[in-house]
């Protein structure tokens, strides 16, 4: 058991499945000789060599063109796209080609590849570097998408899309790179479309992701000394979805909240919400709510970007708020 | 009286949606005479989309109602007229025409505290009741508008409706009828009501004392899937429930998060063990399920293997399965062990001749079913709340058959 930062996880993940699995080989911008930007593939290009850790031009279409030509052929590749924001220069291969090569050739030929990205805001970075895409991707039929917000969630569930035969859309929060946490020593491998209970709580469900993570928990301890008994789920996995855990817990308690860190707009808890007035509605003690950012670009000032975020603070004050109405 | 006087602001039908061509009035929120705030609700009305409130347009008065209560009208039509302006003596009377029902203008303030309107009539449907809440006091027969809600503005909480149905008066227990015979081939009855008062005695519970409490058995049929349903394991020394045991067991496990009233008092929702009894050559078998609600079919049938042991189940668990073996009985009628409400015996599955909807017409088909007789405490269970179960263990079952 050692402290690992959340970035030196995604490495440790990537190396894992590295020394097990001479198919398996990294592609990107500056992820060899640099290390990658957000230095989460510090390492790799020592260990392993230039072959399999590989510097590629500053082309999102060149790096998942040639992942995807290398998954066709038997390789296991690791794709980054620096930015999640810079999945839109490249959605073509992924919608287009990699989301359907399965389906279109009649399950003949599968890709098992991860694309793993920065992803989210908090960190100043502006309109167009700090968004959350996991929206988008998970949109499409054909694709995976994963959230780790802890180092050990990080280091099974690269392990686990890597083993996936599948695409999987593996979204790193750059807001949490920096934050550590306890993982275990030796190989760890978790699974997709599992969920976990952060914190117990009888009173309400909130669904997190992500950053999120982080907050809801520091929300529902707040919540706690006034009173109200929350549980916290760490949703990890939006494709394919842990319908047992979130819909069981929903059940139980009669009260959903989602924190989303993006717009309210088709926000992946509003498919949530969908599922849960379809399969829990008796159960439900009352409307289920979104906490959300507006419906606008994420801004790049330091107050602006705190104020439109949800927050501890915002989000204890809507759960009270709604418990108590 | 005539509408349009001078100064006068006319109240009209809304039109609440692109389709709705016209609205009842269901109730006037402010009588003639009665002052009004701007945007104040003045009446409600019911069209084919919604229920609404109209505001008032103005501050004043209500000087006049031209559409009263049930009666239909157009959208665009004049439903009231306001007079604005501060009320007056003078002007209440003249809008009126007749004496203020009401106390003297003065001490009426211009804008009534919100309070005076929020305050429900007896019965009235002020209160909204959450899904859970209604579905609560549907299953467990509690009736909502005699509940004083403990929640945030009184509302009703889910803890209030269960609160109320272990707290319910006992039913008078049902006129003793010539005791239940077990029929050894009777056309199977869909939901049969039986009243004994001598229990018939158990396979599970043959050596329970004879304490002749009266209960009540409500008889039903289901559809099982067509596998094992108590056999040999490698794994197990006694013969241990299948996988289409397993598929009732989970069903009631799953009915009775729904119906905690069914559940011994004090076990809780969550926390009942449910004990399921069974019989082998050598005797009783039984198995304690702690939080079987959690568990799937599968969970189920592990922990029924795992957890097989020999004799009665312990004593404390919330409610009680048995699992018949003897294909020439039907059903049968047990009663709840002590400390238990109810009880669920299923009947061994056989081969059954059901008639079925075939696209409209009826057809003949053969199913694998067993009998559902739950026994219950009418003292404890309201005949309603233990048919709501049934029915959810029957719907329960026969989504997983």
């Amino acid at each position: 058991m050692a402290q690992l930062t959340y970035r030196d996880a995604v490495a440790r993940g990537i190396a894992q499945e590295m020394r097990r699995d001479e198919r398996v080989l990294l592609v990107g911008e500056d992820v060899a000789g640099a290390g990658g930007v957000f230095k989460t593939t510090v390492g790799l290009l020592d260990e392993f060599g230039p072959t399999r850790v590989v510097d590629t031009p500053i082309s999102e279409q060149a790096i998942l063109g040639a992942a995807m030509g290398a998954a066709m052929t038997g390789l296991r590749p690791v794709a980054e796209i620096m930015f999640s924001d810079f999945f839109a220069v490249c959605w073509d291969i992924v919608v287009n080609q990699i989301a359907k090569t399965r389906y279109m050739t009649g399950g003949q030929v599968s890709l098992p590849l991860v694309i793993k990205t920065g992803n989210g805001g908090g960190l100043r970075f502006g309109a167009q570097h700090s968004q959350s895409i996991e929206n988008w991707a998970m949109a499409i039929p054909g694709l995976k998408v994963v959230t780790p917000s802890t180092p050990e969630d990080v280091v099974g569930l690269m392990a686990a899309a890597i083993r996936d035969d599948d695409p999987v859309i593996f979204c790193e929060h750059k807001g949490l790179y920096a934050s550590k946490g306890e993982v275990p020593d030796g190989d760890i491998i978790d699974s997709l479309g599992t969920a976990k209970v952060r914190r117990p709580g009888r009173d309400a469900t909130i669904l997190s992701l992500g950053m999120m993570v982080p907050r809801a928990l520091a929300a529902a301890e707040a919540l706690a000394a006034r009173g109200m008994d929350v549980e916290v789920i760490d949703v990890r996995s939006l494709v394919p979805l842990d319908t047992q855990t979130i819909l069981g817990s929903v059940s139980r308690t009669g009260r959903l909240f989602t924190v989303e860190e993006n717009p309210q707009l088709l926000g992946w808890g509003a498919e949530i919400a969908s599922l849960a007035s379809d399969e829990c509605f008796w159960d439900l003690d009352g409307p289920i709510q979104r906490i959300t950012t507006p419906h606008i670009p994420l801004p790049s000032a330091d107050s602006l970007e705190d104020l439109v975020m949800p927050s501890e603070e915002s989000i204890a004050t809507t759960i009270e708020k709604a418990l108590q109405s | 009286m005539t509408g349009g006087r001078e100064g006068r602001v006319a109240v009209t039908m809304p039109q609440l949606g692109e389709t709705v061509a016209e609205g009842t009035v269901l109730r006037w929120l402010k009588q003639v005479g009665e002052a009004v705030a701007d945007q104040e609700p003045l009446l409600e009305i019911s069209t084919d989309k919604v229920d609404a409130e109209v505001p008032s347009p103005a501050a004043g008065v209500l000087a006049e109602i031209v559409v009263g209560e049930d009666e239909t009208v157009d959208v665009g039509t004049v439903l009231a007229h306001v007079a604005p302006g501060a009320p007056s003596p003078g002007q209440r009377a003249e809008a009126t025409g007749a004496p203020p029902v009401e106390p003297a203008a003065e001490e009426r303030s211009p804008s009534p505290p919100s309070g005076e309107r929020s305050s429900p009539p007896a019965g009235g449907p002020r209160h909204r009741h959450s899904p859970r809440v209604r579905r609560l006091a549907h299953d467990s027969g509690v009736d909502l508008a005699s509940l004083t809600g403990t929640g945030p503005a009184g509302r009703v909480t889910p803890d209030d409706v269960e609160r109320a149905a272990r707290h319910a008066a006992p039913e008078p227990v049902p006129s003793p009828e010539a005791p239940v015979s077990v029929p050894t081939r009777a056309a199977p009855q869909r939901v049969s009501t039986a009243a004994a008062t001598e229990p018939l005695p158990s396979l599970a519970r043959s050596s329970a004392p004879a304490a002749n409490r009266a209960f009540r058995t409500l008889v039903a049929e289901v559809d099982v899937p067509a596998a094992q349903w108590v056999g040999s394991s490698d794994q197990a020394s006694v013969p241990v429930p299948g996988s289409a045991a397993a598929a009732v067991v989970a069903a009631v496990a799953g009915a009775l998060r729904s119906h905690p009233s069914l559940l011994a008092p004090g076990a809780g929702a969550d926390a009942g063990d449910l004990a399921v009894s069974w019989s082998t050559g050598s005797g009783t078998t039984s198995c304690l399920l702690s939080q079987a609600g959690e568990l799937n079919v599968g969970g189920v049938a592990q922990r029924l293997l795992a957890g097989a042991t020999a004799g009665e189940p312990p004593p404390g668990a919330g409610f009680t399965v048995s699992l018949l073996q003897d294909t020439d009985v039907l059903f049968e009628v047990a009663e709840p062990p002590p400390g238990q409400v109810a009880t669920i015996v299923f009947g061994t599955p056989t081969r059954r001749v059901v008639v079925v909807d075939a696209d409209g017409s009826p057809g003949i088909a053969i199913r694998q079913r067993s009998s559902v007789a739950l026994s219950h405490d009418p003292g404890t269970v309201s005949r309603e709340a233990a048919l709501a179960f049934l029915r959810d263990v029957v719907r329960r079952a026969h989504s997983r058959a």
